[in-house]
């Protein structure tokens, strides 16, 4: 890969999935990233919806992309590895955002795994992130990092509670950052968003985020969380 | 399952609670009835009761039941010098009891110290080798650690002794879907599925492993054990109806157009109008989401 990929998340897609996993703290929990890739030579590929090709964004040169993390979407807080109500979630959500026309598609994917100690991007994240990157080869997957979460709690910390994981050709997906991909770096659009975090965690909103399984077993439940941020 | 009106009576009691009010060894009956896991809630208004002398002497025999409710809460939540006090409390009570040495082994657990745990549990075993909590506890300890291959092994075994423990048989194919060996998974369906063959979700269940396996045959069988689900809810499981479709566009993609595809899309269509009728009356903003995905996959089965 030549020039430096910059994964930009904004505040409402990352407090969400981090809220995500706080609510169902005892089991591992998936979801999707929206955004729009800005500055890639092949942006849009088939599937990747009208407008992938940036619009109106500031076209770098020297290889230097941008993947904007704009919205998430939390999908699963059990079964995370049968297939059918992942193609289904995905199906939704592609749509969804395709009939916005603003733009966004999926580009990435993140995970919290169930055990507290694991750091590990299991298998199963992995082939989900490699269906995602099919469609748009610049995805990145995130994965709660609990070591980060505890330091939120005990003080703060700028840095943000996941960790960047980006694919290779041949090694696959590797956690970007020292001792990993140098040229790959996740960063918060706002730097505040860590505290909104805590302010949102003492508040218990935690409770009030929805995703796609709970709007499968009742459907009046809205994944697309809209009052989570009200 | 807990019911849906078990839910809101469990709903408001648990608010009043955290209100200040209500009546907290109600709340933790309840919790106890219902099974479910509220620990922080139960360990901080648990605490509170065992902790206010007159208040705990109103309790009656209910005490114990409540210090071994709060001790596991606390540990639950990492609370682990509140769980020792109330697993201290049990020991002076009941010096030789069985129960409370489990708590004290799951105390070695939450702390993380394996060994200590590994032993006590060993000792306890020799003594009682038919308590399935221990050996459930032993299973736990091996997922704890990491070690899913293990905790498959572990789990094996103790369903050679205990085959009616319906739990253990989901627990063990949500392990198998962890390793992503379907087989194996699929296998766990099966016997449950013969063991309680008018659960729903037994067959729901099937189904969705059956169409991850993918295959024309899988995904025909798959087809079948959706209709089942609908069949016996009464046609209200969203994944059940959805999983027709998917199952429809999966079958075309696989194979192409067929003879036998009149049945196909017949059943796609119906799955799919009882679908739209439930999204227009209890989630109106998806209708027309809705509506597009399923004429693009009816479309795609016809043309």
């Amino acid at each position: 890969m030549v020039g430096s990929t910059k994964y930009e998340i904004a505040q409402t897609a990352y407090v969400k999935l981090v809220l995500h996993a706080l609510k169902h703290k005892t089991s591992a929990v998936n979801g999707v990233l929206i955004g729009r890739v800005i500055g890639a030579a092949t942006a849009g590929t088939e599937a990747g919806t009208a407008g992938a090709a940036s619009s109106g964004g500031k076209e770098s040169g020297g290889g230097n992309v941008t993947i904007e993390i704009l919205e998430s979407v939390p999908f699963f807080h059990s079964h995370l590895g049968i297939l059918p109500m992942l193609e289904l979630a995905l199906i939704q959500v592609d749509e969804y955002f395709a009939s916005l026309k603003s733009g966004l598609s999926i580009v990435g994917y993140y995970h919290a795994n169930e055990c507290f100690d694991d750091y590990e991007l299991s298998s199963i994240a992995r082939k989900i992130g490699d269906h995602i990157a099919r469609y748009c080869p610049q995805a990145g997957i995130l994965l709660l990092d609990n070591r980060q979460l505890g330091a939120l709690s005990k003080g703060g910390t700028k840095k943000p509670v996941v960790q960047l994981y980006v694919r290779e050709a041949v090694r696959g997906w590797q956690q970007s950052g020292p001792g990993g991909v140098q040229s790959a770096d996740l960063v918060l659009k706002e730097a505040t968003a860590n505290s909104i975090l805590t302010d949102y965690i003492s508040e218990h909103r935690e409770q009030l985020v929805v995703d796609f399984d709970e709007h499968l077993d009742d459907i009046s439940k809205d994944w697309l969380n809209t009052n989570l941020f009200n | 399952m807990v019911g849906a009106t078990e839910e809101m009576e469990l709903q408001k009691l648990e608010r009043d609670v955290e209100g200040g009010g209500g009546d907290v060894a109600q709340y933790l009956a309840l919790v106890r009835k219902l099974r479910v896991r509220r620990s922080s809630t139960v360990a901080r208004h648990g605490l509170a009761l065992l902790n206010n002398s007159s208040a705990r002497s109103k309790l009656g025999a209910d005490v114990w039941t409540i210090y071994e409710q709060v001790a596991i809460a606390a540990m639950d939540c990492h609370a682990l010098e509140a769980a020792k006090e109330c697993i201290g409390a049990l020991r002076t009570k009941f010096p030789e009891s069985m129960r409370v040495a489990r708590l004290e082994g799951m105390w070695w657990e939450a702390k993380g110290a394996w060994q200590q745990a590994e032993s006590l549990y060993s000792d306890l075993l020799a003594d009682n080798p038919s308590d399935s909590a221990l050996h459930k506890r032993r299973i736990a300890m091996a997922k704890a650690q990491g070690n899913l291959i293990g905790a498959v092994e572990a789990t094996n075994k103790y369903l050679e002794t205990f085959m009616a423990d319906h739990d253990a048989w989901r627990e063990l194919a949500d392990m198998y879907i962890l390793l992503q060996m379907y087989k194996q998974a699929a296998f766990c369906f099966e016997e449950l599925i013969l063991s309680q063959p008018t659960n729903a979700l037994y067959h729901l269940g099937y189904a969705e492993l059956l169409y991850t396996m993918g295959g024309l045959d899988n995904l025909r069988a798959a087809r079948k054990y959706y209709a089942a689900a609908i069949e016996m809810s009464g046609g209200q499981n969203m994944r059940a109806l959805f999983g027709i479709c998917m199952c429809g566009t999966a079958i075309t993609q696989t194979k192409g157009r067929g003879r036998d595809e009149k049945d196909s899309v017949d059943l796609l269509s119906l799955a799919g109008s009882v679908i739209v009728k439930q999204y227009k009356e209890k989630c109106p903003n998806k209708v027309d989401l809705i509506t597009s995905i399923l004429d693009k996959q009816l479309v795609a089965n016809i043309a």
